[in-house]
């Protein structure tokens, strides 16, 4: 199920409110539950089982390691915790790269969070979960089950056993969740719409046009992806949980290395925590440093999709960090702010060339077009259509990837919701490009 | 109340409209403003639940029955005018006019050529073939569509008509005469069919080309049918400024005609039906529609009485420039080739036809 859709927002969302809230507080985890897995049998009827069965392999695990652990037997703990990692890792891995079968909805989200959960385990971080239930609920929660953010389970162990849902945070809730909505319906779904559109021109492109195409691209993405996370954390809150937030302005970055602590959040903590620095980080000298980088990056790229462009978009990201990190360092330093910023958005603009490219050769004539190398004008009447009617929304774009509406738009909740629905009506064009991860 | 429950009760109170709007609609199985049927009740079984067909089919039919539909299409739509958005859905609105966009579409173009090949070669020694592309409205007043507008033409898909359908058959561009009126009320402006004053040059064109030549305009007497309405391409982006259309019939006093569908039904006593003047689509108060094929008989006397035979290929631009024709021929045969189950090539093999007349809009 899709939280941009009908069927979410007029069936499924007040069933569930209204279920949880008439429930006594010992069931309302059960009821969370039950109704997640209702969302996302929505979406995967069959797949369905095999994410209870995730979650039940990973709960005896888990628990598994929690006696020898407390027997003293480290070491065994230590082997059973690598057959759980490789367990759900060889599951995500077959599924993803090799095509074999169709990529089950959200696996990659739920794989990593329950692995945060028995990895925590074994490092003493938290206690095990004995209620099977309440790991389910948590693993299979519906607001960030299919995109995230990868919530770890220490954020919510304590409110998985107690929390208190009070009508401040839900409407804070509420807020967040049409803001969100608003995000993607409203600026993620036209500018997804005018990327396809520019990507389709033949003979009418144009080297302008495309940048612009690609500037929507960005937009798309980001708004998609943070909208969504935007409704996860406003979903959460009407049910008493405090996510973090997924997105913090990225575009307002100032250096590559900033850019990434502030897009996808919870994917870049959940690699340093459980790669990079069981890897070494940056212990070990500058050599090791690097390798452990672009291990890390590549991975986070493969993450994202089996094609060759997602990793290279990660190792590409890998090598800049390398680059800011030893060489980079005084140059940043002696650019003013404007110039850091320009620096920042060009590369990361540059990155989503390749994530979004659709192969080896599509990519390369792509570039040819953006740096005037094709047989392509400089710009045409086309561009300047573009212009004309997406002109505001693009303003309105990078208004919105500012802080400077982060008070006020909260307050508007009503118009999102209201003006969400109508774009909605209208059938419009409507995936989450994270979806499918 | 406070902020915070406030802002509780409005998200239910929104949720909840929203819910009972759909199920106050939950009946409706045509959308008389989208001109088609809505999607099915989903039905529920064992196996639409495990392939997710279930789930699809409940998605799309909340999606059709969501409450408010027209209400918040319409608000998309001032919305995105307001946004700056010139081209919504295909068409272009200015001052009051709609204008469509043109996209050419070469497969679509070719399927069209073959198949006017396909008449050429049934008429060959038999008829002689007549071809009359319609214009956009955006062809013929290019200099009134908003600025920074998409710059398709028709110009090469004319050419292209021309080219191959040298030799075959001859090609009726009226381009040119609907440029030299242009100050008439040519096309519609929410409608992306001609009125009458435009499909009036276009049976001049053809009337020329057998040898007839039409009637000048002051022999015809006009009647308003429809003093406003907002057609089809209105309903593709409605704008609160949209000037509203009239429907006016041109008409030359004396030609009678009866119309029959083919078969058992009856027919009718002339081309007008008149019930359809104040429907949703006051266009096809013009016999009605489109059908697969129907003929009109023309029983006018006199100078009206005509000749021969004439058969008309068409899609629903020619519904208002077939009346042009009657008293000119006998017989009208009128084929629209989207609803028309047998060969058409076949037929203009059969013979009886001193014309075959091809109305398309490319």
């Amino acid at each position: 199920m899709v939280f941009s859709s009908f069927t979410f927002l007029i069936v499924f969302l007040p069933a569930v409110l209204a279920a949880y809230y008439a429930a006594p507080t010992a069931w309302r985890n059960g009821i969370l539950f039950f109704f997640s897995l209702i969302f996302y049998a929505w979406g995967e009827p069959v797949y369905v089982l095999l994410m209870i069965a995730s979650v039940w392999v990973n709960y005896e695990m888990a628990r598994r390691i929690g006696r020898l652990r407390e027997a003293g037997g480290t070491g065994r703990a230590r082997r059973v915790l690598a057959a759980d990692c490789a367990l759900n890792l060889g599951l995500l891995g077959f599924f993803k790269y090799t095509g074999l079968l169709p990529l089950p909805l959200g696996i990659s989200f739920y794989t990593f969070q329950v692995m945060s959960y028995v990895i925590d385990v074994y490092r003493g971080e938290v206690p095990v979960q004995d209620r099977f239930l309440t790991l389910a609920a948590y693993v299979s929660l519906f607001p960030q089950l299919i995109a995230g953010p990868i919530v770890r389970y220490r954020q919510v162990a304590h409110e998985l056993e107690a929390r208190t849902e009070t009508v401040e945070a839900f409407a804070e809730g509420v807020r967040y969740f049409c803001t969100g909505l608003g995000k993607k319906v409203l600026l993620a779904n036209p500018m997804g719409d005018l990327y396809r559109e520019i990507c389709a021109l033949g003979g009418s492109q144009s080297t302008a046009t495309l940048w612009l195409g690609m500037l929507a691209f960005a937009f798309q993405i980001y708004f998609d992806f943070s909208g969504y996370s935007d409704m996860a954390v406003g979903l959460g809150r009407m049910f008493g949980f405090h996510f973090e937030e997924n997105f913090n302005y990225p575009y307002l970055s100032r250096s590559i290395t900033e850019f990434w602590r502030r897009w996808h959040i919870s994917l870049g903590s959940w690699f340093r925590d459980y790669l990079y620095i069981p890897l070494g980080g940056n212990r070990g000298g500058a050599g090791k440093q690097v390798r452990n980088i672009l291990i890390v990056w590549g991975l986070t790229g493969l993450w994202h999709g089996a094609g060759w462009n997602f990793l290279f978009w990660g190792l590409y990201f890998g090598i800049l960090l390398i680059l800011e990190k030893f060489f980079l360092k005084e140059t940043l330093r002696k650019l003013p702010g404007f110039g850091r910023h320009l620096y920042t958005v060009f590369f990361v603009l540059i990155g989503w060339v390749l994530f979004s490219a659709e192969g080896l050769f599509p990519l390369w004539e792509r570039i040819k077009i953006l740096f005037f190398a094709a047989d392509l004008p400089a710009a045409n009447a086309m561009s300047l259509h573009y212009l004309r009617n997406y002109g505001f929304l693009f303003g309105l774009c990078f208004l919105g990837s500012t802080p400077c509406f982060r008070d006020k738009c909260g307050r508007f909740y009503w118009l999102f919701f209201l003006l969400s629905a109508a774009y909605l009506a209208s059938g419009a064009y409507n995936p989450f490009l994270y979806f499918r991860f | 109340m406070k902020r915070d429950q406030r802002t509780i009760v409005v998200f239910f109170l929104m949720l909840g409209a929203l819910l009972a709007g759909t199920c106050f609609s939950s009946g409706k199985v045509f959308s008389e403003r989208e001109k088609r049927y809505l999607a099915d009740k989903p039905e529920w079984s064992f196996s639409s639940l495990l392939s997710g067909a279930f789930m699809d089919d409940t998605d799309a039919w909340l999606a059709d029955h969501v409450g408010g539909k027209e209400e918040l299409v319409f608000l998309k739509t001032m919305v995105e005018r307001l946004e700056g958005r010139t081209l919504l859905n295909g068409v272009y609105y200015k001052d009051g006019s709609y204008w469509q966009h043109y996209e050419p579409d070469p497969r679509a173009l070719e399927k069209t050529l073959a198949a006017w090949e396909a008449y050429a070669e049934a008429a060959a020694g038999v008829t002689d073939v007549y071809i009359l592309p319609v214009p956009l409205n955006s062809e013929i007043y290019p200099e009134r569509l908003p600025a920074a507008a998409a710059e398709e033409r028709q110009e090469e898909t004319f050419a292209e008509v021309l080219r191959r359908m040298e030799g075959r058959a001859v090609v009726l561009d009226c381009r040119e005469r609907l440029r030299a009126e242009k100050e008439r009320y040519l096309y519609f402006r929410t409608d992306h069919h001609w009125t009458m004053e435009g499909a009036y040059l276009g049976a001049g064109a053809f009337l020329s080309a057998v040898g007839e030549g039409i009637a000048p305009r002051e022999d015809f007497r006009r009647e308003i049918l429809n003093e406003g309405f907002y057609g089809t391409l209105y309903a593709k982006a409605p704008a609160l400024t949209a000037k509203p259309d009239e429907l006016v019939h041109m008409f030359l006093p004396g030609v009678t005609c009866e119309v029959s569908l083919g078969g058992p039904s009856e027919a009718r006593d002339g081309y007008l039906v008149r019930e359809e003047r104040e429907g949703r689509d006051p266009y096809s108060v013009f016999f009605g529609g489109n059908y697969g094929f129907l003929t009109i008989k023309n029983t006018s006397e006199g100078a009206y009485a005509g000749e021969g035979r004439l058969l008309v290929i068409k899609d629903s631009y020619a519904n208002c420039l077939l009346p042009f024709l009657i008293p000119y021929y006998e017989e009208i045969d009128v084929i629209d080739p989207r609803h028309y189950m047998h060969s058409v090539a076949g037929r203009i093999a059969d013979g009886g036809y001193s014309a075959v007349l091809v109305i398309q809009e490319v």
